[in-house]
């Protein structure tokens, strides 16, 4: 075949496979990648030689890269809080740790163990922010803490791989490997700098009052500052993250995000179509093993992130289940820092293994984020710190007029009016006004509700030990409890 | 809470803006960056899902804001 057709065939099957794929939720990357796989030669042939496309992929790698630093909001993360920050350096933290035990455990060596921990831990920005558009839950009080975590992630990527570089290119001693290092840091830091103090200077330079040139120089721009990376043995992905990062902050930004969008798409599909060309189909099932061991193992650290950013940040178990399970998506970022792995001819487990691991999760996420809600019933709330139930959808822990007031004393050990009836309850709630004790919305009969819409008193807070939170019907808020210290907590019933 | 709109920012995505109604439901509404919106209808009685969700362009929002702000007039 020739390169023209081959490359020609590797977009229209990626597209028409990926509009299929979307029938099953399938994200578009991993898409892209199996259609890499069905072309290439392990299956059909049309790419019998990926290596044909690789200066192709090359330009979808770095575009792809570009244009996420050129989106990056780093000022509005910076002004966002120490919560944000917070949340994302613990799910990071988790999840890349428990990736490196796994890639020692696999024992391919340590090269391979960082490349896998890379892989394996850091979210896709692209599945996860589709998929969150998708469940409709662009409104959840979850979802500006999961946007925040994988715009830091972007960040941390950007040092994960200068990082990684020296790993990659096999240098002899010690001395070369730290010079390597602090070439890697001195590139990343000398750009970053130009990022704080020379963005304008940037943007004065490239400022063209007409959208082709702009487009012509912006991505010569991208490419030259990847290569050049690429040359000072720092990789081509940095560069292009970095230079896209300067790009950011210049007055450019919000025209270059707008025309390079087209560009990217075509390339970046390119980019996983290669990807999954170099994978021969045999090859996954050798390393089925070290993948679900992967997967069991981003599913348990995605629950434990999800809690740790849930307390951080006080919301409930339903926003945990949620942030752990969407958080889940792999993409972009697993290829890449594989693509780099196969590039520097690492372990060749490496790349069966990265594109086994992100085609199931792929797979399997979007259905468990679709599912959350039997996760967080399987989450104690004490786990996550305010020491509430789960109750409705009420998510962000706050008070309100009603709940801020010296709680009545109960006045009674159960539910008088179930009593009468000579009914059960399930637990028991307490009147904020009056101190009337009802049943709660699991019982039978509701009582508590029902005082509320008889009676107009806004809010109750839990009778049941161990729980700690109160409820405002009026405004639909749900407050932490008042505490063991706070002189108006609720009695604990006898 | 109160009778405001409360304004956060989606980080890659867009602002969003939630407006509380007097009867314990929400109205948010997610401005992209590429300008199409998003409405939302929260109600705390459905806790699963949104009650509804509207996606507009840009053009069918002003439209919308139109209407709803009481300065179309037809003839």
């Amino acid at each position: 075949m020739t390169e023209l057709v081959a490359l020609g065939s590797a977009g229209v099957v990626a597209g028409l496979l990926a509009r299929g794929g979307r029938r099953i939720a399938l994200p578009t990357i991993p898409a892209f990648m199996a259609a890499g796989i069905l072309l290439g030669p392990s299956v059909t042939g049309v790419l019998d030689d990926p290596h044909e496309l690789d200066l192709v992929a090359d330009i979808g790698l770095i575009v792809l890269l570009f244009h996420l630093g050129v989106e990056f909001p780093l000022e509005q993360v910076m002004e966002s809080g120490r919560q944000v920050v917070q949340s994302a350096l613990a799910y990071i933290g988790l999840n890349v740790t428990a990736g490196l035990a796994l890639g020692f455990a696999l024992g391919w060596g340590t090269a391979e163990a960082l490349v896998i921990a890379g892989a394996v831990g850091i979210s896709s920005s692209a599945i996860v922010t589709k998929l969150l558009i998708e469940l409709n839950r662009l409104a959840n009080a979850e979802t500006p803490v999961i946007l925040g975590i994988i715009v830091v992630e972007d960040l941390f990527l950007a040092f994960y791989l200068a990082l990684l570089a020296p790993f990659l290119s096999e240098s002899g001693s010690f001395g070369a490997a730290a010079a390597d290092f602090a070439i890697s840091f001195g590139f990343l830091g000398g750009l970053l700098l130009l990022a704080r103090y020379g963005a304008r200077a940037v943007g004065a330079v490239l400022d063209v009052d007409d959208e082709e040139l702009l487009t012509v120089v912006i991505v010569g721009l991208a490419i030259l500052v990847a290569g050049v990376a690429d040359e000072l043995g720092v990789s081509d992905a940095i560069g292009a993250l970095m230079i896209g990062l300067v790009i950011s902050r210049t007055i450019l930004q919000d025209r270059v995000e707008r025309l390079l969008l087209p560009v990217r798409d075509a390339f970046a599909a390119i980019f996983f179509v290669v990807f999954g060309a170099g994978i021969v189909l045999g090859d996954l099932g050798s390393v089925a093993l070290p993948v679900a061991a992967a997967v069991a193992l981003s599913l348990t650290m995605n629950t434990l992130g999800g809690l740790v950013v849930a307390r951080l940040n006080g919301l409930n178990q339903r926003s945990a289940a949620n942030a752990a399970l969407v958080l889940l998506g792999r993409g972009e970022f697993s290829l890449i820092v594989a693509t780099l792995a196969i590039g520097a001819g690492l372990d060749e487990r490496i790349g069966p293994f990265v594109a086994l691991y992100v085609l199931l999760l792929a797979l399997v996420g979007p259905i468990l984020a679709a599912r959350s809600r039997r996760l967080s019933r399987a989450l104690p709330g004490r786990l996550v710190g305010g020491g509430f139930d789960y109750v409705g959808q009420e998510t962000m822990v706050r008070g309100c007029p009603h709940v801020d007031v010296m709680p009545a004393t109960p006045i009674s050990d159960g539910c008088e009016d179930c009593r009468t009836l000579g009914d059960t309850w399930t637990h028991l709630r307490v009147c904020l006004q009056c101190g009337y004790v009802g049943c709660c919305d699991d019982s039978k009969n509701r009582h508590a509700t029902k005082h509320h819409e008889d009676v107009g008193h806004p809010a109750i807070a839990s009778l049941e030990p161990g729980e700690q939170w109160r409820y405002c019907y009026t405004d639909g808020v749900l407050a932490p409890g008042l505490g063991e210290t706070g002189e108006a907590a609720p009695a604990p019933p006898p | 809470m109160g009778h405001g709109v409360e304004v956060t920012e989606l980080f890659g995505i867009g602002t969003k803006y939630v407006i509380s109604r007097s009867n314990r439901q929400k109205l948010a509404v997610i401005v992209r960056k590429d300008g199409s919106r998003e409405l939302y209808h929260l109600d705390k009685d459905n806790p699963e899902q949104p009650k509804a969700v509207i996606r507009m362009d840009e053009d069918e929002a002003r439209r919308l804001a139109a209407v709803l702000g009481g300065t179309f007039f037809s003839d």
